[in-house]
């Protein structure tokens, strides 16, 4: 694998029957997702990248351009209609070509989602220290004291009061709630860390907070990580290499800080003009 | 001739998509060569392309044509090319670059703004702040400053900490634009020496300057641009009646 942690091959997924020419009549030139001949929707096709170890890759784009369908698919969320993504902790192998069990598996134990939704990502009716022992139990952690314990650090390393352990996240605000879920992605220690709009809908202040905390982390455990988010501030803050998807397709791959100051796509030219 | 870095019939041209695909042209057919250890100067009206030079250097504008070869201990790499990952390492491990303005990490003090390269090429975060400290130091900015964030401090602060943050980790080769435009001359006296000593340890250095004495004070040769070409590349004395005063 050239020493990637992850690399991602045609991954394309289609919402209805397909009828072989979806993926030529959608896209940006059509810019529409929708085939025009069967009407399946094609959520994204044709996605490739590759992350190294202790990189940052970052995925943008607006609403319904794709970038939340590939999150999706590298968390088993959905399944993909075609493409391979193979990682470096499954031996190399494609893991949408894995088991029911090695599934299970690589999300327990190898690959870390920090969800939009804290509803998607936690149970909030379960306590904080609950949400990541569950993550502990899932990799055969046994003992009680010991769970809580690494628990402990976990949320206090998420900046959550160790006091508030032992509430449930309804309780939380937004912020609390999404440093709950990171601290619980990265329970037990994964090689790929999905960040699925991290810090969309919350308070600029408590946006802030998150993504130094997210830097911080990404820095000391050198976890691979993928970024998507519409919000080009994140981006820039977190990364340093991204794609830029519209319609389904990455129209623009390429380094941040090149794509932000040099666009070459129209829509990318738009997206960052855009910016506030 | 060795070189360091060699353009080489370098372009950049923009389309503006959003305005009916308009091209607005920022460089033309510019060539040149800089040799280890060597200044060079870039001089040229505001809009000749000086700016944008750099940043094709740099990788933040992506060159049209033409190539920009960059000598490694490996042999020479073309940065107009090179894949993303091979120009992220040359940034991390050789190639340093003070822009104009400082795009400040949101909360993060100066000093940590200076250390954090070096941390991230594995020094300890306590020598690292250190050696932060020592160069903002021998930078004029106070102690108390360097508790600061730089989103708060004025444009002559900032712009120091930005050159504190290339000149701590030493780097090979280093791009300037304009790094002392906003200093006072006590200052910018102060910078360009800390400049020039990193200069005479070896460092290869491109800059933009706008005054005749940061010029005459550093650099061997210099090029001069204008509207994007090359109109003029010698020692740099013989181009003071040209260069001086754009």
């Amino acid at each position: 694998m050239n020493g990637m942690v992850l690399q991602v091959e045609g991954l394309t997924k289609l919402y209805g029957r397909g009828c072989g020419r979806c993926v030529a009549s959608t896209g940006p030139g059509p810019a529409d997702n929708t085939c025009p001949h069967c009407g399946t929707v094609v959520a994204c096709a044709g996605v490739s990248f590759e992350v190294g170890p202790g990189e940052v890759l970052g995925v943008v784009g607006e609403s319904g351009s794709g970038k939340s369908t590939v999150a999706a698919c590298l968390s088993f969320d959905t399944e993909p209609s075609s493409g391979a993504a193979r990682f470096a902790r499954f031996g190399g192998r494609d893991i949408f070509a894995a088991d029911a069990a090695e599934r299970r598996r690589l999300r327990d134990f190898d690959i870390g989602i920090v969800y939009q939704t804290p509803q998607q990502g936690l149970d909030l009716d379960v306590t904080a220290g609950g949400n990541v022992a569950e993550r502990l139990l899932a990799a055969e952690w046994r003992h009680i004291g010991g769970m809580r314990d690494r628990a402990s650090q976990l949320l206090s390393r998420a900046e959550i009061p160790v006091s508030r352990m032992d509430e449930a996240p309804r309780h939380f605000s937004g912020g609390m709630r999404q440093r709950v879920q990171l601290a619980r992605a990265l329970a037990n220690r994964p090689a790929l860390l999905i960040l699925d709009e991290p810090t969309t809908g919350l308070d600029v202040s408590v946006q802030a907070r998150i993504l130094d905390l997210i830097r911080d982390i990404q820095r000391e455990t050198g976890v691979a990580t993928v970024v998507i988010s519409h919000d080009l501030g994140v981006v820039r803050l977190l990364t340093e290499r991204a794609l830029v998807m519209r319609h389904g397709r990455v129209v623009e791959a390429g380094l941040t800080d090149q794509i932000l100051e040099d666009p070459q796509h129209p829509y990318t030219q738009l997206l960052v003009n855009s910016a506030v | 001739m060795s070189y360091h870095l060699k353009a080489d019939s370098l372009s950049k041209h923009f389309t503006l998509h959003m305005l009916e695909g308009r091209r607005l042209r920022a460089l033309e057919d510019v060539s040149f060569a800089v040799e280890p250890g060597e200044f060079l100067g870039v001089v040229g009206r505001s809009g000749s392309g000086k700016s944008s030079l750099l940043r094709c250097l740099y990788r933040r504008y992506l060159p049209s044509s033409g190539s920009v070869l960059y000598t490694t201990e490996s042999g020479p790499v073309d940065l107009a090319a090179a894949d993303e990952r091979t120009v992220l390492r040359l940034r991390e491990g050789e190639i340093g670059y003070v822009s104009q303005f400082l795009r400040a990490i949101p909360r993060t003090l100066a000093r940590e703004v200076v250390a954090e390269p070096l941390v991230r090429r594995g020094f300890s975060p306590e020598e690292a702040a250190e050696r932060a400290a020592a160069i903002l130091g021998s930078l004029g900015l106070p102690s108390s400053l360097q508790e600061a964030y730089p989103a708060t401090m004025s444009g002559g602060e900032q712009q120091r900490v930005n050159l504190a943050r290339a000149l701590v980790s030493r780097p090979r080769f280093l791009l300037l634009d304009e790094p002392t435009s906003a200093l006072d001359p006590e200052t910018r006296a102060l910078s360009l020496d800390a400049i020039r000593e990193l200069n005479d340890a070896g460092t290869t250095m491109i800059g933009i300057f706008h005054d005749a004495e940061s010029l005459s004070a550093l650099a061997d040769r210099v090029l001069v641009l204008e509207e994007g070409c090359v109109r003029w590349c010698g020692p740099a004395g013989e181009a003071a009646e040209l260069a001086v005063g754009v």
